[in-house]
Parts: structure tokens; sequence; C-alpha cells
């Protein structure tokens, strides 16, 4: 069992084009850690400073991780994360 | 005859950009087309990211409507939503209107928690986001640096719809006038080499629809 990270399009290029890869960790911050390993440069596309990225939305279980600690919030095996860039502009 | 007219703004610079120079004035064409058709058809280029997007991008009449309308709903804020259509298929089925969470005349962002709800429904359905729409209200109808530096969908068309008033001019001195103007493009990044940092593509043309008038 592992945590489950769903990863948007844009950045399949960092994942040999899988839209989804795993990762162990007790905090979102551990799990993007640990698929960063694998997957070189891409937690630079989700987290800058330490924070997550202004226009990258994330969510733990449904949950958006804003309102949840952010890189601390929590995770456990079999949760699934879900990395969805804003859509936004101007 | 549009097709010799250069666009403005993009200028190909790179070894690669016969074949987008060539897609732009397909582009022109196509949208002339439209103008007595009953379809918007827009050139598309075709993206290392997204190999299976074909040539032509058709845009149902009756969405082309559901967009203008919502961006004069939505007038003076910046009205935002997509058409999404079966996953792979480069073919726009449903039009989704999304909320603006910023409220804003001049920025857009999809309202976070309605995104997610969309991105659900669509996982369920095997659906993508194949067109991104969104209004410019007080500029044309052509991508912004704002727009190409947040464009994150790469699989996805981006149209513009302006609902800005502009004056032009007649024999009877100025009048303001509300022009539709639409910007069809994909992708995002840098402008000039029509090249997204995710390595997409960009092309366009702005034109008016017709509806701009003097009186």
């Amino acid at each position: 069992m592992s945590v489950e990270v769903r990863i948007p399009t844009i950045l399949r290029t960092f994942t040999g084009g899988e839209k989804a890869v795993h990762g162990d960790g007790a905090t979102l911050q551990e799990v993007l850690d640990d698929i960063d390993t694998r997957n070189p440069g891409l937690k630079e596309r989700i987290v800058e400073s330490e924070t997550l990225r202004r226009f990258v939305n994330v969510y733990v279980n449904d949950e958006d991780v804003r309102f949840s600690g952010g890189l601390k919030a929590a995770t456990a095996d079999g949760d699934v994360v879900v990395v969805l860039p804003a859509v936004a502009g101007g | 005859m549009l097709h010799d007219t250069p666009l403005r703004g993009i200028t190909p610079v790179d070894p690669g950009s016969v074949r987008r120079a060539r897609d732009f004035r397909r582009s022109q064409l196509r949208s002339t087309a439209c103008a007595c058709g009953l379809t918007l058809r827009i050139a598309v280029v075709t993206r290392a990211t997204a190999p299976n997007v074909t040539a032509v991008l058709k845009i149902a009449r009756e969405h082309v409507d559901a967009m203008i309308a919502h961006a004069r709903d939505d007038h003076p804020d910046e009205a935002c939503g997509v058409i999404v259509g079966p996953e792979g298929s480069d073919v726009p089925t449903r039009l989704v209107r999304m909320i603006n969470a910023e409220r804003s005349p001049t920025f857009f962002r999809f309202d976070p928690e309605e995104q997610f709800a969309l991105y659900k429904e669509m996982s369920a359905a095997g659906e993508e986001i194949v067109v991104v729409y969104h209004s410019h209200t007080a500029t044309e109808a052509y991508p912004s640096r704002t727009d190409i530096s947040l464009a994150s969908e790469p699989q996805a068309h981006y149209v513009i719809i302006s609902t800005r008033r502009v004056r032009c001019r007649s024999g009877s001195g100025q009048r303001t006038v509300l022009p539709h103007r639409r910007w069809c493009g994909h992708g995002g990044g840098d402008r000039r080499h029509g090249i997204g940092p995710g390595g997409q593509s960009l092309a366009g043309v702005a034109r008016h629809t017709g509806e701009t008038r003097c009186q």
C-alpha cells in the first residue's frame, strides 16, 4: 500500500506519461519528496520555496490541502492525492 | 484575401516555424469559411505533448453562441468555462460554465472546488477539457502575457472572446459599438516562439465575427 498521486497532463513529462505514480510518506511533503526521487523535477513544479505553488491545487482524498495544512497535510496508505493546475489567465 | 495577411504579435523565429506559419494561414482560411457556415473551424498545430490532436478543431455553433452569451452575461467581469469531450478525441461536446473565482474584469481563475468537481466528473466519464474559453472585457481577443504564462492544459484549445467597447469612425463621427472578437489557439508559453513551457504550441488568429457596426 502507498499513496497514489494523480498527475495532470502537463506534468506527465516527468512521469514517462503515467497518469498516476505512487509514493510513501506521512505527510504530503514526504510523499512529494518520495515520488521526486523516481521522477526528478516533478516536485519543483508543485512546490516553490517550501510552499505549494500559487497556481497549483492539491487535494488529499477530496480535501483541498490549502485548508488542511498545506504540505503538512497528513497522508496514509491508500490515500489519493490529486494535483490540478489552476485554470487561470488575464 | 485573408490568407495572406500576417498575424499580429506572433513572429515565427525558430527553425520549426514553417509548420506553424502554414497552420496560421490555414487558421485564417478556416475562420473565413466560418462566417457563412454552421461550424467554426480553427487550425491546430500538432504538439509533441498531444500527438492525438487532429488537424482541425470544430466547435458547434451552439457552443460558440453559448460562449458569447456567457461573456455578455458576465461583462464587465471576465467569464470563463470549458467545453469537454471524450478523452483523446479532440472533439468538444459539452459546455460547462465555470465560476470566475476572481470576479475580476482583468483576471479569471476557475473556482478550485468547482474545478475539482469537474475533474471528478470528467474522470468518471472518460472526458477531458478540449476547449478553455474566457473573455477579455477591455482588450482585444488575443492572449495576454498572463494567459500565456498560466496556460496549463496542453491538450486544450484556448478561445478568447472580447466584449470590450471600441470606438470606430464613420461618416457621422465616432460611435461606441460592442464587437465580439474571438481568438482561438491553444497551449501557452512564449508568444514569440509559440512554444509553451510544457512543449505545447501556440497558434491563433484574432478576427472580427462581423458583429461590429458603425451607426
